[in-house]
């Protein structure tokens, strides 16, 4: 009886014990794939790589060498650029189903990456533009995306945290965001999830404003063409902390409903130039389900409260004003 | 002599129980490790190509030896300083559960030196084996003692382009280093492959 006991006793702990350390192991692979952001291979990358490796082709993306790169030692023979090319799209292809998950939606354009050992005169900038152009449909101006291009210098390439957040622009940009936003959407993408170090949260009641009383951040193009000013490296960690603080706030899934309302109305499409901010606080509170105009004014943003209906009629009466500079550009041609 | 109460005899009875025991035990035991001795020793599929498995730069675990992934530079240490710009880089392979592992084969262009690690249970990496001279593009490391693992770990140490990048991102001005980027260059892998034994008994 004692060793039968004894046995089932010895049985049990054991059992137990392999349990738990099933479960501190799972843990461990989970931290893991946090901290070093791991990806599981693409099941098919679909990629397509030219004779020359000038060109390769995936399911998303396109990717070509700027001219400096065909005289680079690592990027000089056909052999080199089609393994490292075909190697950069199986990562990226990887990352877009990562950014997939984020966001709830996809880009419905290839995005077009081009690699450059310098660009505009620098090793360290990386942009997304989109291409828009407006059309007439229906009698209504809309804006229509052409494109997608991301311009990145070797040096930036090779670090995840930065094609994280160009990748972000990619996805995101597509709904012309005011400047602000979109890179606090980057910034948040790039720190949270691609675990880059360069920016951090910061107290949102430490405000820079603008000679006017504003808030700095709201005022930023985003442009840094110009170079970086003193407030520039503030701005990019205020705009995240802003994104951060609303999904902390709303939940897990307010950026999913913020995009999938902005997708289900389409305005977007239909206004003359970048969004305004009082436009976007409109969808942020939907998704809230609560006003979060006061939010903004407690931190100096200029915005005023807008309805559905009051959208509608600005952007009526801004491509009433359009299609007449139009009708007037024609008949003075 | 009364053997009915003889001692010896009395601790024999009392003896025999747990001695039937520990001979079925020890015969049951012994028939185990002659099984594992006659097994076979096959190789097992490559581990990193089980659906589950992850990596840091997916391209070096995809299958494929023809694209080239690289690995990543360790963050934490601020980019513009000194110390951020030695910072080495590091490929890591997360497998979907832990296995016994007795082979990895490392396929680079440029990788000279690495030291590879085991991801234990506790969630530290344990130092597995030092790598100073890696001349060829393929390399078979063959593990004396089998490692129990789910998660890998290739920190570089030298690439062969270490020298020109070391070259292009530092520059003496009047006796002194000038840093303007980093100086360990990423290893370009072509593939990672990690092994175990298939036991199969010998029929």
């Amino acid at each position: 009886m004692g060793l039968a006991w004894i046995f089932l006793t010895g049985c049990t702990i054991l059992q137990e014990l392999q349990e738990s350390n099933l479960k501190r192991q799972q843990e461990n692979r989970v931290r893991m794939k946090d901290r070093y952001v791991t990806f599981e291979a693409p099941d098919d990358t679909g990629v397509n790589v030219s004779g020359d490796g000038l060109e390769i082709d995936s399911t998303h993306y396109k990717l070509s060498f700027g001219p400096d790169l065909h005289q680079h030692p690592d990027y000089d023979t056909p052999t080199e650029r089609q393994q490292i090319g075909h190697g950069s799209l199986v990562f990226m292809e990887s990352l877009y189903q990562f950014l997939h998950q984020i966001f709830g939606f996809e880009p419905k354009h290839k995005i077009h990456v081009v690699l450059h050992d310098i660009y505009r005169g620098t090793k360290l900038m990386a942009t997304t533009t989109i291409h828009a152009q407006n059309r007439m449909q229906n009698g209504q101006i809309i804006k229509v995306i052409q494109g997608i291009e991301m311009n990145f210098p070797l040096n930036m390439f090779s670090e995840r945290p930065v094609r994280a957040h160009e990748l972000a622009h990619a996805f995101t940009n597509i709904y012309l965001l005011p400047a602000w936003f979109s890179e606090g959407i980057a910034v948040w993408v790039e720190v949270e999830y691609a675990k880059g170090k360069d920016h951090r949260n910061v107290d949102l009641n430490e405000i820079k404003l603008t000679l006017d009383g504003l808030n700095a951040a709201q005022e930023w193009s985003g442009d840094l063409d110009a170079g970086a000013d003193a407030l520039t490296q503030w701005r990019y960690n205020y705009c995240y902390t802003i994104v951060a603080e609303m999904k902390d706030r709303f939940g897990e899934d307010f950026y999913l409903k913020f995009f999938k309302l902005m997708e289900e109305d389409k305005l977007y499409q239909q206004l003359p130039g970048n969004m305004p901010t009082s436009f976007l606080v409109y969808y942020l509170s939907q998704a809230a389900g609560e006003d979060l105009v006061p939010f903004f004014q407690s931190l100096k943003f200029k915005i005023q409260k807008l309805s559905r209906d009051e959208i509608i009629k600005a952007i009526q009466q801004a491509n009433q004003t359009l299609r007449r500079q139009k009708r007037n550009d024609e008949s003075e041609e | 002599m009364n053997l009915k109460n003889n001692p010896l005899k009395l601790a024999i009875r009392r003896l025999l129980p747990t001695f039937a025991f520990c001979l079925l035990y020890f015969s049951l035991m012994g028939c185990k490790a002659l099984q594992i001795l006659a097994t076979s020793q096959e190789w097992s599929e490559n581990y990193t190509l089980i659906a589950g498995t992850t990596c840091n730069d997916p391209a070096m675990i995809d299958g494929n030896l023809e694209t080239i992934g690289e690995t990543k530079y360790l963050e934490g240490a601020s980019k513009q300083s000194v110390r951020g710009y030695m910072v080495p880089s590091e490929g890591v392979v997360i497998l979907p559960e832990p296995k016994s592992i007795n082979k990895v084969v490392i396929h680079s262009q440029n990788l000279q030196a690495f030291d590879l690690f085991a991801l234990e249970t506790n969630g530290n990496w344990r130092h597995v084996q030092e790598v100073k001279n890696m001349t060829e593009r393929r390399l078979t490391l063959n593990l004396r003692i089998p490692v129990y693992t789910s998660g890998l770990k290739i920190r570089v140490e030298k690439t062969s382009d270490d020298d020109a990048l070391r070259r292009q991102n530092i520059q003496k001005i009047r006796g002194v280093s000038m840093f303007s980027g980093h100086t360990k260059a990423l290893a370009k892998i072509n593939e990672i492959e990690i092994y175990g034994f298939v036991q199969s008994a010998v029929e």
